[in-house]
């Protein structure tokens, strides 16, 4: 189980080759082979797919970022996760260096910063140094390799004066020595993203809260930092609990685990993530309790088999009137250059309907605004479009591609008591009922001896008997139809997915009650670093589905 | 956790500028001078010589940025090679730096060349700056040319005794190089490895693990002085230094660690495990761990902390040493860390699914609280929500009763849904909870009686081959089933449901002495038998035989005795035969040449009531209950949590993969006072070390040796289907083939009698060895208590 990383290969969007490295690689096949046989497996691909055509058998590693396909190949058995962090690491570390979005173009400019990095982070097959911090103490980050260049005509040996104390490695791994700014600032941005499944009784079943803290400092010497965090403790009795938290390796544990909230640590120069962590919104589920006491801050309805031939759908969007998540200007300045003051507000813990409570004036975290609020339909892939779309608020976009529904509301639509509807006719792929009717060919014979009713319930057995009848005529034929029939059911969208965006507050009703810095060395006293704390709330991604 | 860069792109709204946009932007922001734009692709050999040779370093380093431009991109550049090493001797960090990387690659294909190089980097050993004296032993021992592997050896031995930490760091990691520069400097390269495995500070310890893996793996020696001092560090290494190091432990604890052993071993075989391990904790006062070696006990309570690593390998690792290594009561600590890595990108979540699917398939009720962490969402991907589902079948039976409703409701709306896998999936599902959870058998069965008369017919067909599953496994409580089922024949019109009904309708022909409804539904179905698809004219000439075969044992006096010889009756006029008959002729000019054959093999088998003895044999043996296993279990068992060979599954060879060591017996255990801190005589270890069984290397050797969930009482195996208690497990390590032989047929869920009796009989005769087997087991595995 020894295992290294054998060899790197990076390909741009166009999946042609645009960076290769090998730490210890006999390459089994070239660059397009391997990206060949990596396209050969349907979407979604497997993070780890086995070679076994090539010699010998090869384990081939993948992720995708930003469009670019990082391709790892390897001979022998090694850790798949550790080959795919360190891939990841690598995406995070060229990025921090070229600055995001990662693109081939900045890679392709930067082939000599590139390999200097990917032979500092891996010697010879064997992670080395990954930190972002450690490795800008030994490799030149790109602003000043560019001084480098731009001074013309030096003399031999006279470089070096432009280095900056090469010989001085710091002796904290995630952060680089020497950091020196003129204006001290940090900030912390926490950003929750709520994972909820709602019963089509509209009850949620599953709803969590998964969280994450970013920190940014630019702070000189080595600031040593507490940051205490306050759980709200009302909700149905237990208090929230921070589940399965994993934490940069700057956070001093020990502390964390003797008092929970407190994170001490001396932080990388520049962003990191620090912590993440999830909480549970329904900890003591029960199915009969109806007061559950969560609910999420957009209710989402939906009503399908609507209409004369019951092949509408409706969803509603419902904003709760008593919601605290909307002012009556959303417009004011809550953009992400909004940073709250951290202001220890008195009261302002618990659920997150008494965040307006909280009584502070300052800042956004005290006027949280909903944005961005959108519902995704996916359609069963056998509907072929929509008509008849009516949209009380907002505009939608069919996507044919992937088959479904984007309805958005504009931003000034999100008023409390704010309630739109959206309704559609499907219509159903003429293609599909054909196909359908292949299927059943062996059994459709059967049909004329069985006296069932299954035959008034589908058109599709009819087109299997008669394939010769048009498309059109099926159609007709099917809307025609009085009562919800199977084929109708069939055809509604099963689940509706609910993204939205909140600027100032978090689900979970986690607050920051301090972040200061507690000692360090090289720092002034009279040092006083402006400080921003910045909450959002989201829901994105499939995250929330309400099933209907 | 999630990776820096979505965080930022999700918080950064700012950044809504599309790829395109970044491109050109990107463009304009790089470098004023027009060399840095992609210089290779334009540049002539010729212009690039021209640059190497210059006099001045901006000049050299263009060009040197060049040539690495084009190696980056995979164009042959060796051409260059005298050129670039020329450079060598530059003062400049960046030059140096940059031959450096061309040197690794390019070194092997002119070694004389590259020889007159050493000299110089040689010298850099001694450089003050210890970034240039580390570069200068990584280039060193990568030029991958022998003839220099003594200069490398003193090299690292150098700079293993170096001030810097980053230098031994660096030296360490050159030791598996000139390892593989000249194997027979093995033995001063073993040497450091020791003595850097001992070093004081973490940064390098990390790297002399990756080290010892690589030159002598099977020295456990060497860790002996230091294991304490390891599992301390263990928390300060970085993460990557972890992983090494959490590997070796775990092999470590393997060879020199007696297996945990519970007093409750015993219990737990009478209790016939029905309930997790916690409730057994609870009934059983014997459960005490009796003896836990407390150097073990040091590495898994140094272990806890790193399940708050960042790094999901790390926390991967972790599970492989609780699982491996710890008795059960410590496995509940493993379940919120592995799940918070459901929290992390695609890619992570897949393999950190395949794990947890895999430890629950041992220890299922360790995710039982976490149970809604598995529900399957609209956007999952496929790998992804199998995984799920499979998780949720495994933990099914543990977590309350109002979260087994939630379960099984999900998976019927799963099964409603319009993506036909999934919807597959779930009906299975649905079955592998109802045969996990007997109680609930009736609940899932109604479940999948909902779908019966759906128009899916994918799920029509998914759903009889459960409900028949699920039937067999209680026949007597589904007699109302298989009547409700017979009337299902008139609407459903999928052949392999019809098949599916027909042929367990045939099973209940023999109840009630006749009395049922097998004869009238063969009837109907003779009216259009030449009708039927091929797979349904099986079954109803399957049908018609049973019921003729029950009808003869009926007339020819109940059960039928080998000497029962009475003459062929006259001409019968009962329907039974007649229909019989009607079919049996229909079926010998079938099209289908097979259903003719089957025909005539019937039609000879009770051609005379005499040999209906045969005929009862073959058509009415008594069928085993089948039984579904969890798709990863045939696949993946017994292989090591977190390996590639464990995602990949057993069938394909993964080279390098090696199984877990056994655990070393009671007395082969090398004494705790090994790894009393250092003082002592090494002769001790020397000796120590003869004990030790040699680890099998790097041979194909996986299968059989299923260290996996053995060691502590699988939770739920004992309640699966087959019954096995945990001797029965242990003793399937040593008749491992049979028990192969014997997966094979459970999961042929085929109706093919001959081979399901021979199957049967098997079972009995190992039912058999095991009651005898299983005193001698416990004298030979649970003796030293």
């Amino acid at each position: 189980m020894a295992g290294t990383i054998e060899a790197l290969y990076i390909y741009d969007s166009q999946n042609s080759p645009i960076l290769q490295h090998n730490w210890r690689h006999r390459p089994t096949a070239s660059p397009q082979e391997y990206i060949t046989s990596y396209l050969s497996h349907p979407t979604p691909r497997p993070p780890l797919i086995h070679l076994s055509h090539l010699s010998p058998p090869t384990l081939l590693f993948n992720i995708v970022h930003n469009n670019l396909t990082f391709l790892s190949p390897a001979t022998s058995e090694i850790e798949p996760l550790l080959v795919l962090e360190f891939l990841h690491r690598i995406a995070d570390v060229l990025e921090d260096y070229f600055g995001p979005p990662l693109i081939p173009s900045k890679i392709e400019g930067n082939y000599d910063i590139v390999a200097e990095l990917l032979g500092e982070m891996c010697d010879d097959g064997l992670p080395f140094n990954t930190e972002p911090n450690g490795l800008r103490d030994v490799v030149l980050p790109p602003s000043i390799m560019k001084k480098l260049l731009a001074n013309v005509t030096l003399p031999s040996g006279s470089l070096d004066p432009f280095r900056a104390a090469p010989s001085t490695i710091s002796t904290i791994p995630w952060r680089r020595a020497n950091v020196k700014y003129t204006s001290n600032e940090m900030y912390l941005d926490l950003l929750e993203t709520l994972h909820c499944t709602i019963a089509p009784s509209g009850r949620p079943i599953a709803a969590r809260v998964t969280g994450t803290m970013l920190f940014t400092s630019k702070i000189s010497g080595i600031p040593d930092m507490l940051l205490s965090i306050r759980t709200p403790s009302a909700r149905g009795g237990g208090g929230v609990v921070l589940e399965a938290p994993v934490f940069h390796p700057c956070v001093r544990l020990s502390k964390w685990n003797a008092q929970p909230g407190q994170l001490s640590f001396v932080p990388p120069d520049g962003k990191c993530v620090l912590a993440s962590y999830e909480v549970d919104m329904l900890p003591n589920f029960t199915p009969s309790t109806a007061s559950h006491g969560f609910n999420p801050p957009v209710s989402v309805t939906t009503k399908l088999l609507q209409g004369p031939n019951s092949n509408e759908f409706e969803v509603r969007i419902t904003i709760p009137g008593s919601s605290p998540y909307c002012s009556v200007s959303p417009s004011q300045s809550v953009g992400p250059s909004a940073f709250a003051r951290i202001a220890a507000q008195g009261a302002g813990a618990g659920i997150p309907s008494q965040f307006l409570q909280g009584g502070a004036t300052t800042g956004s975290s005290a006027n949280p605004v909903m944005e961005d609020v959108s519902v995704r339909i996916p359609l069963p892939s056998h509907v072929r479009t929509v008509l008849n779309t009516r949209v009380s608020k907002g505009d939608f976009l069919h996507d044919t591609e992937r088959n479904h529904i984007h309805w958005r509301l504009p931003n000034t639509a999100i008023v409390p008591g704010g309630s739109y509807t959206f309704k559609a006719e499907v219509v159903v792929k003429s293609g599909y009922e054909d196909e359908g009717g292949d299927e059943e060919s062996q059994g459709g014979k059967l049909l004329s001896n069985y006296d069932n009713n299954y035959n008034d319930g589908s058109s599709s057995k009819a087109s299997s008997s008669e394939a010769a009848t048009p498309a059109k005529e099926k159609e007709k034929e099917k809307d025609k139809k009085p009562p919800p029939s199977a084929q109708a059911i069939a055809s509604m969208p099963r689940s509706v997915l609910l993204d939205f965006t909140i600027r100032g507050a978090l689900l979970s009703g986690l607050k920051v009650d301090s972040l200061n810095i507690v000692g360090g060395k090289g720092i002034a006293e009279s040092m006083k670093p402006y400080k921003g704390v910045k909450y959002i709330s989201r829901a994105g991604d499939g995250s929330i589905e309400i099933r209907c | 956790m999630e990776s820096f860069s979505k965080i930022s792109s999700i918080i950064g709204q700012a950044r809504d500028l599309t790829i395109e946009a970044a491109t050109s932007a990107s463009g304009s922001r790089s470098y004023g001078t027009k060399v840095a734009v992609a210089p290779a692709r334009t540049s002539s050999p010729k212009e690039i010589r021209r640059f190497l040779s210059s006099r001045h370093d901006r000049d050299i380093l263009d060009g040197l940025r060049r040539v690495v431009s084009m190696m980056s991109r995979g164009v042959d550049c060796s051409e260059y090679f005298a050129d670039v090493v020329k450079n060598v001797a530059s003062p400049t960090l960046e030059i140096k730096k940059l031959v450096y990387i061309y040197l690794l690659t390019y070194a092997e294909s002119e070694p004389d060349l590259s020889l007159l190089s050493i000299n110089t980097i040689q010298k850099a050993l001694t450089d003050q700056n210890q970034v240039v004296r580390a570069m200068a032993i990584r280039v060193m021992s990568g030029i991958k040319v022998p003839v220099i592997s003594q200069i490398v050896a003193l090299g690292i031995k150098r700079c293993a005794a170096d001030m810097s930490p980053y230098v031994r760091k660096a030296a360490a990691l050159a030791i598996p190089k000139c390892y593989r520069l000249d194997p027979s400097t093995q033995r001063d390269l073993v040497e450091y490895v020791g003595t850097l495995l001992g070093d004081k500070s973490y940064y390098v310890i990390g790297a002399a693990v990756m080290a010892w893996w690589e030159v002598c793996p099977d020295r456990i020696d060497l860790v002996h002085p230091h294991y304490r001092g390891l599992c301390k560090l263990l928390i300060d290494m970085d993460e990557w230094g972890q992983l090494a190091l959490l590997r070796l432990l775990t092999v470590y604890a393997r060879k020199n660690f007696p297996k945990v052993r519970t007093k409750s071993v015993k219990k737990r075989k009478t209790t016939s495990g029905t309930k997790g391990f916690y409730s057994d904790e609870e009934s059983g006062d014997e459960q005490v761990v009796e003896h836990i070696d407390p150097d073990l006990k040091l590495l898994l309570d140094c272990c806890p902390p790193l399940l708050q690593s960042r790094n999901s390998a790390v926390i991967l690792a972790v599970a492989r040493v609780y699982y491996h290594l710890a008795p059960p009561i410590y496995l509940p600590r493993i379940a919120a860390p592995l799940l918070s890595l459901l929290r992390a990108p695609e890619d992570i979540q897949n393999i950190a699914l395949t794990n947890i699917v895999f430890i629950a398939l041992s220890y299922p009720s360790v995710f039982a609280p976490h149970a809604t962490h598995f529900l399957v969402s609209a956007v999952d991907s496929p790998q992804i929500w199998k995984l799920k589902i499979e998780a949720l079948t495994l933990v099914y039976p543990y977590p309350s009763k109002s979260i087994q409703s939630l379960i099984l409701n999900e998976l019927s709306y799963y099964a409603g849904g319009y993506d036909k896998e999934l919807v597959r999936e779930a009906v299975k599902a649905i079955g592998r909870c109802a045969q996990n959870n007997p109680e609930q058998s009736q609940r899932c069965l109604k479940l999948l009686m909902q779908h019966i008369n759906s128009p899916d017919q994918t799920l029509v067909a998914e759903c009889l081959t459960v409900i028949r599953h699920i039937i067999q496994q209680h026949p007597a409580r589904h007699k109302k089933t298989v009547i409700r089922l017979a009337k299902a024949l008139d609407t459903a019109t999928n052949s392999a449901a019809r098949a599916s009904i027909i042929w367990l309708v045939g099973e209940f022909a023999g109840v009630d002495n006749g009395d049922n409804v097998a004869a009238d539904v063969l009837r109907i179905l003779a009216k259009n038998f030449t009708e039927e698809a091929e797979g349904a004219k099986l079954q109803i000439l399957l049908l018609a035989a049973k019921i003729y075969a029950h009808y003869l044992n009926r007339t020819q006096g109940g059960f039928v005795d080998s000497n029962v010889s009475e003459d062929e009756s006259q001409e019968d006029t009962h329907p039974i035969p007649m229909l019989f008959n009607y079919i049996a002729r229909l079926a010998r000019y079938d099209v289908s040449y097979d259903i003719r054959d089957r025909a005539r093999m019937y039609m000879s088998l009770l051609s005379t009531p005499k040999s209906s003895q045969l005929a009862t044999l073959i058509l009415l043996a008594p069928k085993p209950v089948p039984f579904a296993p969890s798709p990863s279990a045939a696949v993946r068992e017994g292989l090591t949590v977190g390996s590639a060979a464990m995602m990949i599954g057993k069938d394909e060879f993964i080279r390098g993969y090696v199984s877990l060591p056994e655990w070393v017996s009671e007395e082969d255990a090398p004494s705790s006072k090994v790894r009393d801190p250092v003082g002592q005589d090494s002769g001790v270890y020397e000796e120590v070390r003869s004990v030790d069984r040699p680890e099998p290397q790097a041979a194909p050797v996986r299968a059989p040796v299923s260290v996996a969930p053995e060691p502590v009482a699988p939770a739920s195996k004992g309640k699966e289907a087959n019954g096995k208690t945990l001797d029965e497990w242990l003793e399937e390590e040593e008749d491992e083939e049979e028990e192969e032989e014997e997966d094979e047929e459970e999961e042929d869920e085929d109706d093919d009698e001959d081979e399901e009796s021979e199957y049967e009989t098997d079972d009995d005769e190992e039912e058999d060895e095991e009651t005898d087997d299983e005193d001698v087991k416990e004298s030979t595995k649970m003796l030293p208590s």
